[in-house]
């Protein structure tokens, strides 16, 4: 039994990894968790075979299937420390765990089952549970103290490669076999901007704020946004790259529409077209006259903007991104 | 005295067919069942976030389902064989009864939101999830039931992130939020196939040992 559980755990690993192999760009595989898994999964086993002999009911197997998801997935729902003592917790973003920690949750989940067994199957000095008890418990202790400590991000993260664009498109070493086809999906965006004052000077993706004089990139967040090494939506990246550029912290409600104009005109693709059209019908639709005329001005802002010669446009473009994103001042030039 | 069998046999008879296949015990899981359903709707403050209901809507039909498909078992089949009436009007009235049974406990359990992870997406997955239920007893015997109900269901519960489009609304119905069509009609026609097969075949023949 726990042999066919152990070779389908390693049936799963291996193709899990063989799978997402092409669409690697750097790191490497991580062997412990695996096999801190494959421990875990072992106690659970022999956990639900020590359970079977004991309640002998037909549905004793899923109840406690239900009862054990229940059981794991509950602490995920908690924000003290606790719930790191259970396997199903993780961090919320994509980091590397300690190396101890695979050791102390094999040494937890493998010493409550074989506390169980021994308990369940000794016919005297039920008493020696208490060691693989004590071990469980000696393991639980710095997994608790510790607690999110245990992940810590990739180094590979804190680095980052650029493209030659103006502004400079950027993503950290984890991603770089990612930089052409996101450099490719901004490159729209990248090629408006070139010879425009005041404009960031890159795009950045590392763990921390954006400099002022950078901007965020849209988040690569694998398996979402980024499916089989490839941006899943490159239109839809653009549009929130350049909505990340307009962005007020506050709410400047004479800038809106300079600020959705000089998005939409960086984007210019059908997703922003196809956005503003939807919401043009939906105001008609509605019969809100007052929105169908906002966004009949933002339409007409738009047409200004592209309407301009280029190096006027420029120009405009520079006055504009000396008070992008503030909220100060009147919301720079209007149309 | 052998007049007096007739005025009460069919009562007596369905008291020892609701005892031989243990259905007092599985009508107390499905009323724990969708108790345990109330008490986390209510612990994880879905009133206020229906989806935070998506968990216990895929997960308490499972568990029901199993209790309602393990509960098809027939220890000596041989009887329902040989026996002078029909064992297709009985099989089809228990399972129909305890799947009415869940659908109303459960649909009770989640409470406002009907169209979001609510009542509809909870009769929809139960309906579903006794139709594997039912078919894998005619086909690998009632210990086992619950199983593949199990498997398929916790696998698309697990993929259900990354499903989208119109195929996935038929593969995934269990993760649908509710009214759609194209999700009620594989869940219903699992449902059917199940009861027909189990009410022409019953359970399958399985070792005693269980």
């Amino acid at each position: 039994m726990v042999l066919g559980v152990l070779a389908g755990h390693t049936a799963a690993v291996a193709g899990a990894l063989l799978a997402s192999w092409p669409y690697v760009s750097a790191g490497r595989p991580l062997l412990l968790p695996p096999l801190a898994d494959a421990v875990f999964l072992t106690a659970m086993t022999t956990a639900g075979m020590v359970v079977g002999r004991l309640v002998r009911w037909r549905l004793a197997a899923p109840a406690l299937a239900v009862c054990a998801y229940v059981v794991l997935g509950f602490p995920t729902y908690q924000s003290a420390a606790v719930r790191f003592l259970s396997p199903a917790a993780a961090p919320a973003l994509p980091a590397l765990p300690v190396w101890w920690q695979p050791f102390a949750m094999a040494a937890w989940t493998g010493g409550l089952a074989a506390a169980a067994v021994v308990v369940h199957t000794a016919r005297r000095r039920r008493y020696a549970a208490l060691l693989p008890l004590a071990v469980a418990v000696a393991a639980a202790v710095p997994v608790v103290r510790t607690g999110a400590g245990m992940w810590h991000p990739d180094p590979l993260q804190k680095a980052q490669v650029c493209d030659d664009s103006s502004p400079r498109v950027c993503v950290n070493t984890l991603d770089r076999g990612l930089l052409p086809e996101v450099s490719r999906a901004l490159s729209g965006v990248t090629g408006r901007l070139a010879g425009v004052a005041n404009v960031p000077v890159r795009f950045e993706d590392l763990h921390r704020a954006p400099h002022h004089d950078e901007a965020q990139l849209p988040q690569l967040y694998l398996g979402q946004s980024v499916v089989r090494g490839e941006l899943a939506d490159p239109q839809r990246f653009a549009w929130e790259a350049a909505a990340g550029l307009v962005s007020r912290e506050c709410d400047v409600t004479r800038a809106d529409r300079t600020d959705a104009a000089v998005r939409d005109w960086l984007v210019s693709n059908s997703l922003s077209r196809r956005r503003r059209e939807a919401e043009a019908a939906r105001a008609r639709q509605w019969g809100d006259q007052a929105a169908v005329a906002r966004a009949e001005a933002d339409a007409r802002a738009l047409t200004r903007l592209a309407a301009m010669p280029d190096a006027r446009r420029r120009a405009w473009l520079g006055r504009y991104f000396a008070t992008a994103g503030s909220c100060d001042g009147n919301g720079g030039p209007a149309l | 005295m052998s007049r007096r069998i007739p005025a009460y046999a069919p009562a007596y008879g369905y008291a020892l067919y609701a005892r031989s296949r243990a259905l007092p015990l599985t009508v107390a899981t499905l009323l724990g069942t969708a108790l345990l359903a109330a008490v986390c709707a209510h612990h994880l403050n879905a009133y206020l976030d229906p989806y935070q209901r998506v968990p216990f809507v895929a997960l308490a039909p499972m568990l029901a389902a199993s209790a309602i498909g393990t509960s098809l078992h027939q220890h000596s089949p041989e009887l329902d064989r040989t026996a002078v009436r029909p064992a297709w009007p009985r099989r089809l009235a228990h399972l129909l009864a305890l799947t009415a049974l869940a659908a109303v406990t459960l649909a009770l359990a989640v409470p406002g939101h009907v169209e979001t992870f609510g009542a509809l997406a909870m009769v929809r997955n139960l309906l579903g999830a006794v139709g594997i239920a039912a078919a894998s007893a005619a086909a690998i015997g009632a210990r086992l039931s619950w199983l593949p109900t199990v498997t398929y269901l916790s696998a698309v519960y697990l993929a259900s992130g990354a499903a989208s489009g119109r195929a996935a609304t038929v593969w995934a119905w269990a993760m649908q939020p509710g009214p759609e069509p194209a999700a009620w009609a594989p869940a219903a026609g699992v449902f059917v196939t199940g009861a027909v097969l189990h009410a022409v075949h019953g359970a399958r023949a399985e070792n005693q040992r269980a």
